[in-house]
């Protein structure tokens, strides 16, 4: 037995002194306490919880039986002994249903005393024991409570993420309705997604809640533009490269199937993929398997394939520019989002940018008059949602209060691109070859600007980076007014 | 961005010929397709559009009707 504390109340002295010799005698690492009245056991039992009590039922003031209805109370864990004279055996009775442990009958038969007593304190620890115990289960408990409120609050944000892309689409219409729903079904299968809607209708925001609501939505999601990227690079930028599969591949790359293991891969503009691409793109769908430029073998991967196309690829296969077998197999489920100008919640849209561009411009929130409403409704919108949301900026911008038609640039006969299809400027001045040379030299310092950062201003090693020579990088820099010295430590 | 591994050229190059792309996207969502017309607005000559719409696999053909 451990060290244990025991209390013990006697109005007589002699038992007080003559009783813990015994004990400590029998039992070791056992401590007694005494009090010669239940009023000073009383105090010392607010002081300290006690591994067991045992008192005298007869004593001048508060008795024993007093004394125990007290400690069932305020120490309804404490195992309580009494001990009783000869022959009060209603005593011992009214002590026992009170709820004392043990009686002790005196003269005290030490040994059945120190019996009951251990007996006691065991119980005591057991019962002890058996209340951490459930103190530590319910701290779980409240600690696995917490950790539920807080995924709750964290799916709850989530799905407002989720959710926001959707009501940027959606207004109350049917048809957008359906979207969602299928958006919501197709998202935790392994099904290939084909999300077919002309440009600015959304296709992106779908394939993003797609991935958003699957089970890949912890891995990256990887949007691939395949118009971008002209189709001598499109094959090293999807299955990445080796060292030295051709030249200037200095370094082995990832593409973009690696890159998007485990999550999603959105391939836009899937229609531009050239027919060469379309088959190692159909092996790598079929196999679950990419092999890169100058790759030994092909790799697994496991990959989520979401496409879009703003045309209908059944066309593109119709007319031979898309392979049928390729279409088949990205087809296993398609989404059509509808283009705006056959949806009936286009003014609803238009008044749900009006306070988000009104915010975003830091312009109060206008409204749009019944004129400029009829424009929006009878318009054709090519560019779709996207349009809308620029015309709507666009129109805050120009209007003082409310809009009205001529604040709105989307006259039928107005030749200008209604949006920038990829944020750029518009190539309203400046020729083609402007155009190029100023993204070159863009590109150009700011890469120079990189490498010289990395090599801390040491001109021939940013050279040797680039691949360049001394004095082509020393005139560029003198070009672009780029001083190395700001790069020195 | 672009990789600091490729060459100085290398990064000019590809930075060009995304703006070209873009700018030539642009051009033929403006005009709807019309290639002359986007070559107009570009200032440069309709065989230079054409071969590099051709180049950067461009289809004409979607920025038509609407």
């Amino acid at each position: 037995m451990n060290e244990a504390r025991v209390l013990l109340v006697d109005d007589d002295p002699a038992l007080l002194q003559a009783l813990p010799e015994a004990l400590r005698l029998r039992m070791a690492a056992l401590t007694v306490d005494t009090a010669d009245s239940a009023a000073a056991a009383l105090d010392r039992i607010a002081d300290r919880d006690y591994d067991a009590v045992v008192t005298d039922i007869k004593m001048p003031g508060m008795d024993g039986l007093e004394l125990l209805a007290k400690l069932r109370t305020h120490r309804p864990d404490t195992p309580t002994l009494m001990i009783t004279g000869h022959g009060e055996h209603d005593l011992v009775v009214d002590a026992l249903r009170a709820g004392a442990y043990d009686f002790i009958q005196k003269p005290i038969d030490r040994d059945y005393f120190v019996a009951s007593l251990c007996r006691a304190i065991e119980t005591r620890a057991l019962s002890r024991r058996c209340k951490e115990q459930q103190l530590a289960l319910e701290r779980h408990l409240t600690e696995l409570e917490a950790i539920v409120d807080e995924r709750t609050r964290e799916l709850r944000e989530t799905s407002k993420v989720i959710e926001s892309p959707f009501r940027w689409m959606m207004g109350p219409s049917g048809q957008m309705e359906k979207v969602v729903r299928q958006i919501k079904q197709v998202a935790d299968s392994p099904l290939t997604v084909l999300i077919e809607g002309e440009t600015g209708t959304g296709k992106e925001l779908v394939a993003r809640a797609i991935h958003q609501l699957s089970a890949r939505c912890e891995k990256p999601f990887v949007a691939v533009d395949c118009g971008a990227i002209p189709d001598t690079l499109i094959e090293s930028e999807l299955f990445g490269y080796e060292k030295g599969a051709f030249t200037g591949a200095h370094q082995r790359k990832e593409g973009q199937f690696q890159l998007a293991g485990g999550g999603s891969l959105f391939l836009d503009e899937i229609v531009n993929l050239p027919l060469a691409t379309q088959s190692k793109f159909l092996r790598a769908l079929q196999e679950r398997r990419v092999q890169s430029l100058g790759g030994k073998k092909p790799v697994p991967v496991d990959v989520r394939i979401i496409a879009a196309s703003n045309v209908p690829l059944e066309g593109e296969v119709r007319t031979g520019r898309f392979r049928q077998d390729v279409y088949y197999r990205v087809n296993e489920f398609r989404i059509t989002l509808p283009p705006l100008r056959e949806r009936d919640d286009i003014l609803h849209l238009a008044n749900e940018f009006l306070p988000e561009a009104g915010t975003e411009l830091g312009r109060p929130c206008r409204k749009i008059s019944e004129a400029a409403a009829q424009i929006l409704l009878r318009y054709q919108w090519p560019g779709n949602v996207r349009e809308l949301r620029n015309v709507i900026r666009r129109a805050i911008l120009l209007a003082s209060d409310v809009i009205e038609p001529e604040h709105l640039s989307v006259m039928p006969v107005d030749p200008d691109p209604p949006t920038p299809l990829c944020g750029g400027p518009a190539p309203v001045d400046s020729s083609l070859k402007e155009i190029a040379d100023a993204a070159a030299a863009d590109a150009e310092r700011q890469a120079i600007r990189r490498v010289l950062q990395a090599t801390k201003g040491n001109k021939s090693e940013a050279a040797r980076l680039l691949r360049t020579d001394y004095k082509t990088l020393h005139l560029k820099m003198k070009q672009y007014g780029i001083p190395a010295g700001q790069f020195r430590q | 961005m672009e990789d600091t591994r490729l060459s100085l050229r290398e990064i000019a190059g590809r930075a060009a010929a995304q703006a070209e792309r873009d700018a030539i996207r642009l051009a033929l969502h403006a005009t709807r397709g019309n290639k002359s017309a986007a070559a107009r607005l570009l200032r440069t000559d309709y065989k230079t559009l054409h071969l590099k719409v051709k180049q950067y696999g461009i289809l004409a053909r979607q920025f038509r009707g609407a």
